[in-house]
């Protein structure tokens, strides 16, 4: 080595005495370096162990990072939260367009906004008239229909691809069992019959909007008094199955309901079209208000002089006369006969709500917006319930 | 390794091999006799090739260095270096990649400089001849403040070759070695690294020339005597 590269004394000496000589790593530092230097023999020491999870997460593949982020704690809370809340919604929807089987002892649903889809509902195998339109849509009030209509846009639910697909097929469901029904209506009417045998309606359409159908009457809805507007449960269900009860047993005694809608339509001069009962939509009405507490009304009952509170006396009155009248209104023109009949009004906070005639054949209804409404009857029902 | 063996009993006047064969073998202990023996070096070192401008990587460069012994620990094989030389080429080789990585040019083929080297500043005109000998502490810490200041101007090769070899006393073999270059490279370097902190500390200039313009200060200064620059 020569002599200008061996070591510089001097420049040694200024090395040693520079101001960074005394410069040491700061204590942050020297701890981490000795902190890893002693961890780095803890797994040579003791028995290998796994590495924890976390540590093999940066190894793994990374559909299985994503599969174990997706299952930790905070990713599962919000997968359960989805699910639970799907589930719900589809609870709801399946609710709001499951299709009801009627069944004569069976507890008719409460009306709820979505009955307005629920055309296709499958037939009772009772023959009876039917009812076509929500009891609440068509109350005789005047503005009803409008905030009925309203009400029922705002609580319809948004329809979704998947509830048109769900009313698709039901609707191609029903429309295969009213073919069915049909044929074998079809059938029997073209075999041999008795011709004592009473004329049995066909079945109601089960798809209120297929066009191909028979016409027929509109799908069937409740008719059995319910509760104001409200969630069916097993209270109001009870009581709508013992109300069934009567009926049924006074069905069979009473005659037939086109027998007397066929002799009313003899008499009005035109075929009877059939109508929803107002008794059950006025129930209904006053039952509403009078859980809102927000509305009073007032009725002259049969016989009675002057305007009365319409209380519970009242309404079970109604109610019977209800259960009477099941399934033969239909909407007719004539005016009837005002001779030899018993007169009831109803007020709605002091307006004119409907009146009922009860007249020596039947029940006329008088809505406010001049539509008319006939039942037929026979005397016996009629003298009982002409007394209040 | 068998885990259960004990390890061997180390002692802190062991050489760094056997330092590092024991904390190879599980002492902990050994590894923290070859800190403290060789951080101190380690830091400054890295803090001089770093210059001013990385001091803030200094940290980095100097804890990475150290974790790459850790983790190296079974893989270390004494291939003709100390654990010294390979401590400080590993520390060369990080603070390397640190600097490029901060967009500063690192000029690693620096052994024949085409253009002569003008230092920045007033060379200092109190540079000793070789023959004088000065024992004045604020002499010396004044000319390491200066020499600092060279280093400031140095390629990093010659940078590493001449704190390599003039603070931590490695030789031109070695060097070349552990900075896996030719002897005659590492030779220029050194000589470059040299001659550039000689002109700049003023070694030389003429001492003669300088003594007008500091005829009151003597070339031996005093102990406790401010020179005057």
């Amino acid at each position: 080595m020569s002599e200008d590269l061996a070591h510089d004394a001097h420049l040694r000496a200024a090395l040693r005495h520079a101001p960074d000589h005394a410069l040491v790593p700061p204590s942050s530092v020297s701890q981490a370096i000795l902190g890893a230097a002693r961890q780095a023999h803890r797994p040579a020491r003791a028995t290998p162990a796994p590495p924890p999870p976390r540590m093999r997460a940066a190894h793994a593949p990374m559909w299985r990072t994503w599969l174990r982020q997706l299952t930790s704690p905070r990713w599962a809370g919000g997968w359960a939260a989805a699910l639970v809340a799907a589930l719900g919604l589809g609870l709801w929807l399946d609710l709001e367009v499951q299709p009801v089987v009627e069944h004569p002892s069976a507890v008719a649903p409460a009306p709820g906004p979505a009955r307005a889809n629920a055309g296709a509902l499958p037939e009772t195998p009772v023959p009876r008239a039917v009812e076509p339109r929500d009891p609440v849509a068509a109350s005789v009030d005047e503005r009803a229909p409008q905030e009925s209509a309203s009400a029922l846009r705002k609580s319809a639910p948004v329809p979704t691809a998947k509830a048109e697909r769900q009313a698709m097929a039901r609707n191609e469901t029903a429309r295969t069992v009213t073919q069915q029904r049909a044929d074998s209506t079809r059938s029997e009417t073209q075999g041999p019959r008795n011709p004592d045998a009473p004329v049995t309606p066909a079945p109601a359409p089960v798809g209120g909007t297929d066009s191909t159908s028979a016409p027929m009457p509109p799908p069937a809805t409740a008719q059995l008094p319910a509760a104001p507007p409200a969630p069916a449960d097993s209270g109001v269900g009870a009581q709508r199955a013992a109300a069934a009860q009567p009926e049924l047993q006074a069905r069979a005694s009473t005659p037939s309901v086109d027998e007397l809608r066929l002799s009313a339509a003899s008499r009005g001069g035109g075929a009877p079209q059939p109508a929803a009962s107002p008794l059950l939509t006025l129930l209904q009405r006053v039952r509403a208000d009078s859980a809102a507490g927000s509305v009073r009304w007032t009725w002259v009952s049969p016989g009675g002089a002057a305007p009365v509170p319409f209380d519970d006396a009242g309404q079970a009155w109604l109610q019977r006369l209800m259960q009477a009248a099941r399934g033969r209104w239909s909407d007719v023109a004539e005016r009837g006969e005002t001779a030899e009949a018993t007169e009831v009004r109803w007020w709605r906070d002091g307006w004119p709500h409907a009146t009922l005639r009860i007249e020596a054949d039947g029940l006329r209804w008088f809505d406010a917006n001049g539509r008319i409404r006939y039942a037929p009857l026979d005397a016996s029902t009629l003298q009982r319930v002409r007394g209040y | 390794m068998n885990p259960h063996a004990l390890p061997p009993a180390v002692h802190a006047d062991d050489d760094d091999l056997a330092l590092m064969s024991a904390f190879a073998a599980g002492d902990a202990q050994a590894f923290e006799w070859l800190y403290r023996r060789h951080h101190a070096a380690l830091y400054r070192f890295v803090r001089r090739l770093l210059g001013r401008d990385g001091t803030a990587q200094a940290d980095e460069v100097f804890q990475d260095t150290w974790l790459r012994v850790v983790h190296a620990k079974e893989r270390y094989v004494a291939q003709g270096a100390s654990f010294r030389t390979w401590l400080f080429t590993l520390a060369h080789h990080r603070a390397i990649d640190v600097l490029r990585r901060s967009g500063r040019e690192v000029v690693l083929v620096a052994d024949d400089d085409a253009e002569p080297f003008v230092p920045d500043g007033t060379p200092w005109s109190l540079w000793p001849r070789p023959e004088e000998a000065i024992d004045d502490l604020v002499f010396w810490r004044r000319a390491g403040a200066k020499l600092l200041d060279c280093l400031e101007q140095l390629p990093i090769a010659q940078k590493t070759a001449f704190l390599l070899h003039h603070e931590d006393g490695i030789s031109l073999d070695e060097l070349a070695r552990a900075l896996d270059i030719g002897f005659e490279t590492a030779k220029s370097r050194l000589r470059y690294a040299l001659a550039k902190l000689r002109t700049c500390m003023g070694a030389y200039l003429d001492a003669a020339a300088l003594r007008p313009r500091h005829a009151n200060v003597p070339l031996r200064l005093a102990r406790d005597e401010e020179p005057t620059p």
